[in-house]
């Protein structure tokens, strides 16, 4: 289980690509090199969102899954009891985790 | 003519900026000597290979060629 930061900044570091590479190709729209790098930035984001709401809590909507969201079971009010994973994890202005 | 429109005839030195009336602070600089208006021409910007992830999000570009000294020193990831 990756560690919740390292996990988180790489989540920061590829969503940062992408909407960057997004400011490209409003202007650029058939440019081919950038729609390769956003293709694999896209891909990756989503799959980092995907372990990151595995293993800790879901960061945006879609990754909300009462069965298979935060593993770890931590910062949650509900330990082992199915539940809104929405809410589990710490605030995002409290990063004294 | 002020960049603000006020209708004080100051060139915008801040001996004649504290003369004028109370209500127009006149803080934008008025064209004149050795300030003038332009007309700004941006060439298409070319594709390049993208920094990596850890250094763009630092540096606040992926490009390089958008990587310019702004003088904001500090930032970087989660932890600095």
């Amino acid at each position: 289980m990756a560690d919740r930061n390292s996990l988180l900044q790489e989540i920061n570091e590829t969503s940062f690509m992408v909407n960057d590479l997004t400011l490209y190709l409003d202007t650029h729209p058939e440019d081919l090199q950038a729609l390769e790098a956003f293709t694999q930035a896209a891909a990756q984001r989503k799959q980092l969102l995907e372990a990151y709401a595995r293993d800790f809590e879901p960061l945006t909507m879609n990754c909300v899954c009462p069965d298979c969201n935060n593993q770890s079971q931590s910062n949650t009010r509900y330990p082992g009891k199915k539940h809104f994973t929405w809410c589990d994890g710490p605030l995002p202005w409290d990063n004294q985790v | 003519m002020n960049l603000c429109g006020c209708s004080n005839g100051n060139t915008g030195s801040p001996a004649d900026s504290a003369s004028q009336a109370p209500d127009c602070g006149c803080r934008y600089p008025a064209p004149g000597p050795g300030l003038y208006l332009a007309i700004a021409a941006i060439p298409m910007q070319p594709w390049e290979t993208p920094y990596d992830g850890q250094r763009a999000l630092k540096q606040g570009t992926i490009f390089p060629s958008l990587d310019l000294p702004f003088y904001l020193t500090g930032g970087g990831g989660l932890h600095g």
